[in-house]
């Protein structure tokens, strides 16, 4: 059974006690509300969550959007579903209070980005690709188109797309085909096809913008000719009512292996009107604000779908009884014990749970990094809050959707054969799980990121945002009491990734292909630290609470604390190993020898 | 050596080769026509003088060269020509103004006073006509090439009445004082450097033209196919100025037979006469193919459009296809596009042109290659081109397209023209059709040679140790920049111990395009980043520190050879060397306060000990101290081996060698003669001045602040800098060691690679190339 809960206690551990220590002002800056609103925030919308998306989530996957002429079809009650959601005016949550959002902290749209991906991921992908493109409309548009197009995205009455995939060019860009041609007026007349489009079409928003990459007449060969431009499906008069249909259409949509209920579409833009974003030629600046947005709230996603899969795992642990505990039955009384009791399913259930608390912290802490970019004066702390979330931003989105799948297929394994059955619902949540790790970039294509650009760029400068921060948080807590049994643990995998990332450097220049070819263990090795590094700060702050504890909240997260860096982090050690020994074992390995067990 | 010589023009090229002659130690009489002004009749050749000290890159090694040029007119003046032993004309291009000169030389000169023209393109045979005998058999032509301190080219031409002995005492000036490349051609138009060299350009031009490249994509092209450097041809073209251009032209055709391919060419593109319509003559003019512009504030480089003729930015051209010649060429050249269609049209016409005219122009292949090389700045002439081709495939192809096969190529036995026979370097001589072994002139060693037909003793992809014969190594960076990580200073480490134990003598040298950018600061600063502090100052400052000083005290001596930029950790490596051999062309500095931070491997220490040993400083430690303050506070980097002296990075008794093919020869002389009875040098004492010294120069320090000379930045590297250089708290009476310098240096670089703001120096360096002053 598909069973959720928004975490609520975690997420008001998170703002008040975790982020608020050291980034209070910037979460409550300019703003006239406390802590204590934001929380209420989030309770609103964790209940919206709970008890209007979770209960669309199993119908959506089974009758999924349906594609009649050029028209989709969303499934039933996601309509009404988003009907509320605008109403409620949770659209614009997080977006600029000058076009009528309510300019929360970002730190709160991604902890509500989360619980929607949990309730119903596919749901979720609609509202969250219009405040991608809100931001990028924001960023680099002109007056005019702002003032135009802002204020409707910002309630949701209409919606935004992003189109950059082409038949011929998914990763690499710079092959794009479609093309925009200047007219006299401003605008031009955009041709092409785009695929995989989420939200290109639907029916729940009265205006589709979308966001779409294309070349000029005569531009620059490759990426550095690629402009972006706003295709209205319906061109907008001056005050902001609907006029003509513009000409693109939607000719189908995918038939997929998940997320069914959000509308996957092939996009035909012919001779379409069009309206350049940015400068000329500059299209990938002006769509990397919005990917990189985009690829938080993918990594968001994943968490979201390891949260639910765990909840479901937890309830089914408690209901289903079956065998004894080893040590003698712990509940006599019944016909049998929960499954809970038995080691490998606690041991499960807890990697789930320590996983998605950490991750939680990680996210939020990168998302108060936002935050503190846009907010901040002082140029250098400004700069770091930018690196810090360039160089995170690859390492969340991949490891939180591995994670999100690898979560999935254990609350799976916790069901046994009834995983298998769809009435349980869990095995949806594998096969959503499955595209987070696919799309705005591959999580290969993050570790390559990670590895071939954010490394190098500007000689590890945007290390320094994480490195330093750890290192002066283990000097100045080396000596912390209360932490003896649990900095080692630290203090060890940090070390294991200062002498990993050193070598991937030095290797990397002499041989690019040893230092992308272990990327994505780097990749994971990193992120494990991360999560270290929150975890230890986790115990830190629960310890000074533990006076008042009613509830057990805060010895939990200590033993969560505890699991994490005894249980999950020593992968960092075999990671390194496996990376010390370089690359040589695949990347010279013989073409012709991966055929060698048949041909 | 010449030691009066006399120059007659006072133009560009002439007051340019007055001034090196002067670089060289001759005193120089530089000649123009009267000024019409009776009262400054030698005013041209006045002006001319004075034009030189603003010149940059200054035509001058040392401004006080300037010194050795005496002016005058040829109206007056010209009976003091016989104190020369050498005249140079470098008058106007014209062969009857030449004439009627020659003719008043004629009237006054002394039997045994060589004379020679630098004409480029006029024969020796026509300049001569009408002269007496005595002037033919004096009479030779020495074509500089522009800038005559900086490009290394020249060409000799004599006749059959010219003495042997002068031909022998020009050359052998040229090449040994003047530093330059000789080359001996035959009298032919435009010699070699210029009947190759233009002829290339024109038909790099014109193809690109023809096959609709971009000028970037052309630049991108010439520049990877003939190792040109960066401008390409376009860029190459701006450099020399269009005006030239057509003048050059009309010259050869005017000079040339009338089958020659030159007349294939000799019409100008339409482009080019649009922009010599519009004064679009290049980087002199209001611009170029290139041009900078003021665009919001900032500068930007813009290009035009060979068909369009407008100008639009200039976009960094990517083209794919040259990727498949990176390893062999000719893959690139079988590939069918507009790219390798264009670079294969412009290869296969300059290779046609040489080996149907080498013969012609030249005695032998070498010269040809070396005049492509030192006078178009090319990395392989043509006939090391076609090397790279091999016979078969240049034949096979060149068959495919109908064209003739040149007889040079059809008589190569074998693929190449340059082969390795017993351990030597051979070349065809194509008159004999027998290969002979490549003889490099006495006095010159090349290391490219060498390790043509030799294994290093041992090898680090960024260095390597090399047994040069008689128990002296040569120890050689070849990495990016030259520049020293932590590896390569393992690397030395080890060599110190390999050289110990089994040779005599060490020489640092590279035959790059620079000495050594210094540390790898890049490498230091991403340990910094990733919180490796701790490793940074063990393995890249203490461990330098170790090294170099471990080189400086080992028992054998070590002579630096530097040539272009030694800067940073690489000028500290050469302070720690017994001896320094430099080429005159060395730009030696301690920059490190330019990238925020301090000399961390010894500067400091050297600098101070070198200076305070200068007999040109007044006594006692504060002279010293605060030159060298200066010096490395302002980042000073000398402009040529003579300025370094003056800056303390020489010693007095350092040498200096004027042509870079001698320079390891030089230096291998100075090893054979140092490792007899070689004792290492004692430890030396330093007295500093303590707390007062630092306070005379943190006044100074606060009044360039106050003043707005230098930044915040500024002044807190500069405390980092005085601190270390005065001593920290040391008193004046009290000695000190070099470990105690040392480690204030240490100390120091630490504080400062901490600072943001030295962090963002560092990284706008690395990045964009720039030194900014934050």
């Amino acid at each position: 059974m598909q069973s959720y809960k928004a975490p609520i206690n975690d997420m008001n551990f998170i703002l008040g006690d975790f982020l608020n220590s050291d980034a209070g002002d910037y979460l409550l800056n300019d703003h006239d509300y406390a802590i204590d609103d934001l929380n209420m925030i989030l309770n609103e919308a964790g209940k919206f969550c709970e008890e209007v998306l979770l209960p669309l989530n199993q119908t959506g996957d089974h009758e999924g959007c349906k594609f009649s002429e050029g028209n989709v079809i969303t499934p039933k009650g996601f309509k009404e579903a988003y009907k509320k959601f605008v109403d409620n005016g949770w659209q614009g949550a997080a977006l600029d209070q000058k076009y009528g959002g309510q300019g929360l902290p970002y730190v709160i749209n991604v902890l509500f980005d989360e619980m929607i991906s949990s309730a119903n991921m596919s749901f979720g992908n609609y509202p969250g690709l219009t405040g991608n493109a809100f931001e990028a409309i924001n960023k680099s548009a002109s007056e005019e188109l702002k003032d135009l197009y802002l204020p409707k995205l910002a309630t949701g009455e209409w919606s935004g797309t992003m189109n950059l995939t082409e038949p011929q060019c998914g990763t690499d860009l710079g092959l794009s085909k479609a093309m925009a041609v200047p007219q006299n007026d401003d605008s031009y007349k955009l041709s092409g096809t785009k695929i995989f489009i989420t939200g290109g079409e639907q029916d729940l928003s009265e205006n589709i913008i979308h966001l779409v990459l294309a070349r000029t007449p005569g531009s620059p060969k490759g990426i550095k000719g690629i402009s972006l431009f706003l295709v209205p499906k319906f061109i907008p008069e001056k005050d902001g009512s609907l006029g003509k249909r513009n000409s693109l259409n939607c000719g189908s949509i995918e038939d997929k292996m998940g997320i069914k209920a959000s509308s996957t579409c092939v996009m035909h833009y012919n001779e379409a009107k069009a309206w350049l974003i940015g400068d000329l030629h500059k299209g990938m600046k002006a769509m990397f604000i919005m990917m990189n947005g985009a690829r938080l709230m993918v990594g968001v996603q994943g968490l979201g779908i390891s949260e639910i899969a765990y909840q479901s795992a937890l309830y089914y642990s408690k209901e289903r009884l079956q065998g004894r505990s080893v040590i003698g039955a712990k509940h006599p009384e019944k016909a049998a014990d929960p499954i809970l009791v038995h080691p490998d399913v606690r041991k499960n259930l807890l990697k789930m749970k320590a996983l998605n608390e950490g991750l939680r912290g990680l996210t939020s802490f990168t998302a108060l990094q936002v935050d503190i970019a846009k907010a901040e004066k002082d140029k250098l702390k400004r700069q770091r809050a930018d690196d810090w979330v360039a160089l995170m931003t690859p390492i969340i989105k991949s490891f939180s959707t591995d994670v999100g799948s690898e979560s999935a297929n254990l609350a799976v394994q916790i069901y046994g054969g009834h995983g298998f059955i769809k009435d349980h619902g869990v095995e949806q949540f594998v096969r959503d799980a499955r595209i987070a790790q696919l799309y705005e970039g591959t999580n290969g294509i993050q570790a390559l990121d990670l590895v071939g650009r954010k490394l190098p760029m500007h000689n590890g400068r945007l290390l320094r945002s994480f490195f330093h921060l750890v290192k002066e948080y283990i000097e100045e807590n080396a000596f912390n009491y209360n932490l003896k049994e649990f900095m080692p643990h630290l203090i060890k995998s940090f070390g294991r990734l200062q002498k990993t990332t050193a070598y991937l450097a030095s290797r990397g220049l002499s041989d690019p292909e040893e230092g992308v070819g272990p990327a994505s263990d780097y990749l994971k090795m990193f992120a494990l630290t991360s999560l270290a590094y929150v975890w230890v700060k986790y115990i830190q702050i629960s310890h000074n609470k533990l006076n008042d504890d009613p509830k057990g909240f805060y010895k939990a997260k200590i033993q969560t604390g505890e699991f994490f860096l005894k249980k999950v982090l020593p992968e960092t050690g075999s990671l390194m190993s496996s990376i010390l020994s370089g690359a040589k074992s695949y990347t010279r390995y013989e073409d012709e020898y991966f055929e060698s067990s048949f041909n | 050596m010449i030691k009066k010589a006399t120059v007659i023009g006072a133009g560009l090229m002439g007051a340019g080769i007055a001034a090196h002659l002067a670089n060289a130690g001759t005193e120089v009489l530089l000649l123009d026509i009267p000024f019409q002004d009776k009262e400054r009749k030698n005013h041209l050749s006045e002006s001319a003088i004075k034009k030189l000290i603003k010149t940059k890159p200054s035509p001058l090694t040392l401004n006080s060269n300037i010194s050795l040029i005496k002016t005058g007119n040829i109206d007056d003046d010209l009976h003091l020509i016989n104190d020369s032993e050498w005249v140079i004309e470098a008058i106007i291009e014209d062969i009857k103004v030449k004439k009627d000169l020659y003719k008043k030389i004629q009237n006054v000169m002394k039997d045994d006073l060589i004379i020679s023209s630098n004409t480029s393109t006029i024969p020796l045979e026509r300049l001569v006509e009408n002269s007496n005998q005595r002037f033919k058999s004096n009479f030779f032509i020495t074509h500089f090439f522009n800038p005559p301190r900086y490009l290394r080219l020249l060409e000799i031409v004599s006749s059959k009445d010219s003495i042997p002995e002068y031909k022998e005492k020009l050359s052998e000036f040229c090449d040994v004082s003047l530093g330059k490349s000789v080359i001996h051609c035959n009298d032919t138009p435009g010699f070699i450097g210029n009947r190759i060299g233009v002829f290339w350009m024109i038909v790099a031009a014109n193809k690109a033209i023809q096959h609709g490249l971009t000028v970037e994509e052309a630049d991108q092209i010439i520049t990877n196919v003939f190792g040109a450097p960066k401008t390409g041809v376009f860029g190459l073209l701006d450099v020399v100025g269009l005006d030239l251009m057509p003048h050059v032209l009309s010259s050869m055709i005017e000079n040339i037979e009338k089958e020659d391919e030159y007349h294939k060419f000799s019409k100008i593109p339409d482009i080019v006469k649009y922009m010599l319509d519009n004064n679009l003559i290049g980087r002199k003019g209001i611009g170029g193919f290139y041009k900078l512009e003021n665009v919001e504030g900032k500068r930007v480089k813009m290009s035009i459009d060979l068909k369009t003729k407008e100008y639009s930015l200039s976009v960094k051209s990517k083209i794919d296809s040259l990727a498949l010649g990176k390893k062999d060429l000719r893959l690139f050249l079988d590939h069918d596009d507009k790219f390798a269609n264009y670079a294969w049209s412009v290869l296969s016409e300059t290779l046609l042109y040489t080996l149907n005219h080498a013969m012609e122009i030249s005695n032998d292949l070498i010269s040809i290659d070396d005049a492509m090389r030192n006078g178009f700045g090319l990395k392989f002439g043509p006939f090391e081109l076609i090397d790279k081709l091999g016979k078969s495939w240049l034949t096979e192809k060149l068959s495919s397209e109908n064209r003739n096969i040149p007889e040079i190529l059809k008589n190569l036995e074998g693929e190449k023209f340059y082969i390795i026979k017993e351990n030597k370097i051979n070349y065809l001589n194509y008159f004999s059709k027998e290969f002979e072994i490549l003889k490099r002139p006495d006095g010159v060693i090349m290391l490219s040679d060498y390790k043509k037909t030799n294994t290093p003793i041992k090898k680090i992809p960024s260095a390597s140790l090399w047994d040069l014969g008689d128990g002296i190594t040569v120890f050689e960076l070849h990495s990016r920049g030259n520049s020293i990580d932590i590896n390569t200073m393992k690397f030395l480490d080890q060599a110190i111990d390999i050289v110990s134990s089994s040779f005599s003598a060490m020489i640092i040298y590279n035959e790059g395009s620079l000495f050594s950018a210094g540390a790898n600061v890049g490498e230091a600063l991403f340990l910094g980043n990733i919180g490796l502090e701790s490793e940074l100052v063990e393995n890249i400052v203490e461990n330098g520190q170790k090294v170099y000083q471990k080189l400086k005290y080992s028992k054998f001596p070590v002579v630096a050879a530097p040539s272009s930029m030694a800067l940073g950790g690489g000028c500290e490596l050469l302070l720690h060397c017994d001896y320094i051999q430099a080429h005159i062309e060395s730009y030696i500095g301690l920059t490190e306060a330019a990238l925020g931070i301090c000399p961390g491997w010894g500067g400091c220490k050297e600098l101070l000990y070198r200076l305070s040993n200068s007999n040109n400083l007044p006594k006692g430690p504060m002279p010293a101290v605060m030159k060298a303050f200066e010096t490395i506070g302002m980042a000073k980097t000398s402009t040529s081996a003579l300025e370094a002296k003056k800056l303390g990075f020489l010693k007095e008794t350092d040498g200096i060698t004027m042509n870079r093919d001698r320079l390891l020869f030089d230096a291998k002389s100075v090893a054979m003669n140092l490792i007899e009875n070689y004792e290492p040098p004692e430890k030396p004492k330093f007295n500093l001045p303590g707390k007062t010294g630092l306070s005379a120069m943190t006044i100074g320090l606060e009044s360039m602040k106050n003043s707005g000379q230098i930044s915040d930045h500024d002044k807190f590297i500069g405390m980092q800098i005085a601190n270390v250089l005065s001593g920290e708290n040391v008193d004046l009476i009290e000695e000190v060691d070099e470990e105690y310098i040392l480690n204030l240096e240490s100390k120091a670089i630490q504080t400062l690679f901490r600072e943001p703001k030295s962090q963002e120096r560092i990284e706008t360096l690395l990045e964009t190339g720039k030194v900014i002053r934050n």
